[in-house]
């Protein structure tokens, strides 16, 4: 049973104790990386964004709330948060997109130029097709 | 399924940009076995072997260009009894046709570290992993590669997979 959102979660260990480490400096033009001085150990659980299998490292000093898709009831990274709430708050799954993907892989398995495996090159389309179709509903 | 790991005990990462050729021997990069497999990371691993400083930019990430005619690098099943694969993925770090990391999905996780005496391992819980399929891009190879900046130092890696 899954007791809470982080419940499960992975952890990533930087281990600088015995090393120079990495300061600030050295990944300022990296988005999103995580500096770890020298003599430093650095301990996070770390969750995989549910909309796109980033790993999204989780800042317990963080004040935000942070993204949480209600459908799929899951983490989900920033990047992905915003395009939920732009797209009016559509869930598609990564493991929706690999299920459309992969029924696409196995459907032309034997003809390895067939156009519609061009698709796989990239996701974001899978990630449209798989994308449920909006409900009307009729009062 | 049984997991596998796939280790290159010593390398030099070269740092390339998004959609840029890599060098051989200066990647680490699972390719699925066939077509239609699946099959997911477990655990990460990259141990700093270098004799002097070296902040590594280690990222984990897709591939838009996939690597062909590869130089195939060790598996080992983590279980004994594990049974041999059918179409194992390849772990590889040469190839004939150098794979690219993708500049929309190459960035899935970030593992700077310092090669100087520096470690650092990402290990997933148990719904928390990073997917691949098949064995063309963009979902069919992940990548361990350096990113542009920093001083890339000899390092060893190590990343556990299991197939489904």
């Amino acid at each position: 049973m899954k007791r809470s959102l982080s419940h499960g979660a992975g952890y990533l260990v930087v281990d600088h104790r015995d090393s120079p480490g990495i300061s600030p400096a050295d990944v300022a033009h990296v988005p999103g990386a995580i500096p770890v001085p020298g003599g430093e150990l650095l301990e996070r659980d770390a969750i995989v964004c549910a909309h796109c299998q980033k790993i999204v490292v989780l800042e317990p000093g963080r004040v935000r709330a942070r993204a949480h898709c209600p459908k799929c009831d899951a983490y989900i990274c920033d990047a992905c948060e915003a395009a939920r709430v732009a797209a009016g708050g559509a869930c598609v799954p990564f493991k929706a997109v690999l299920d459309h993907a992969a029924e696409i892989a196995e459907k032309h398995s034997g003809d390895p130029e067939h156009p519609a495996l061009t698709a796989l090159e990239d996701p974001t389309t899978l990630q449209t097709d798989a994308a449920p179709a909006p409900r009307v509903i009729v009062p | 399924m049984a997991r596998w790991a796939a280790a290159i005990p010593s390398w030099t990462p070269v740092a390339v940009a998004d959609a840029i050729n890599m060098t051989d021997n200066g990647h680490h990069t699972i390719q699925g076995g066939s077509g239609t497999q699946r099959g997911e990371l477990r655990e990460v691993y990259l141990g700093g072997l270098a004799g002097a400083s070296s902040p590594t930019i280690m990222v984990l990430g897709r591939n838009s260009t996939v690597g062909a005619t590869l130089t195939a690098g060790r598996l080992a099943a983590l279980d004994p009894s594990s049974a041999a694969l059918a179409a194992p993925p390849t772990s590889y770090g040469a190839s004939t046709t150098k794979p690219q990391r993708s500049a929309t999905l190459g960035m899935l996780l970030h593992l700077g570290l310092n090669a100087f005496g520096g470690i650092v391992r990402w290990y997933m819980g148990p719904d928390q992993v990073i997917s691949y399929l098949g064995n063309t891009a963009s979902l069919g190879e992940l990548s361990l590669n350096a990113f542009t900046g920093g001083t890339p130092g000899l390092l060893g890696s190590n990343i556990v997979f299991e197939t489904l």
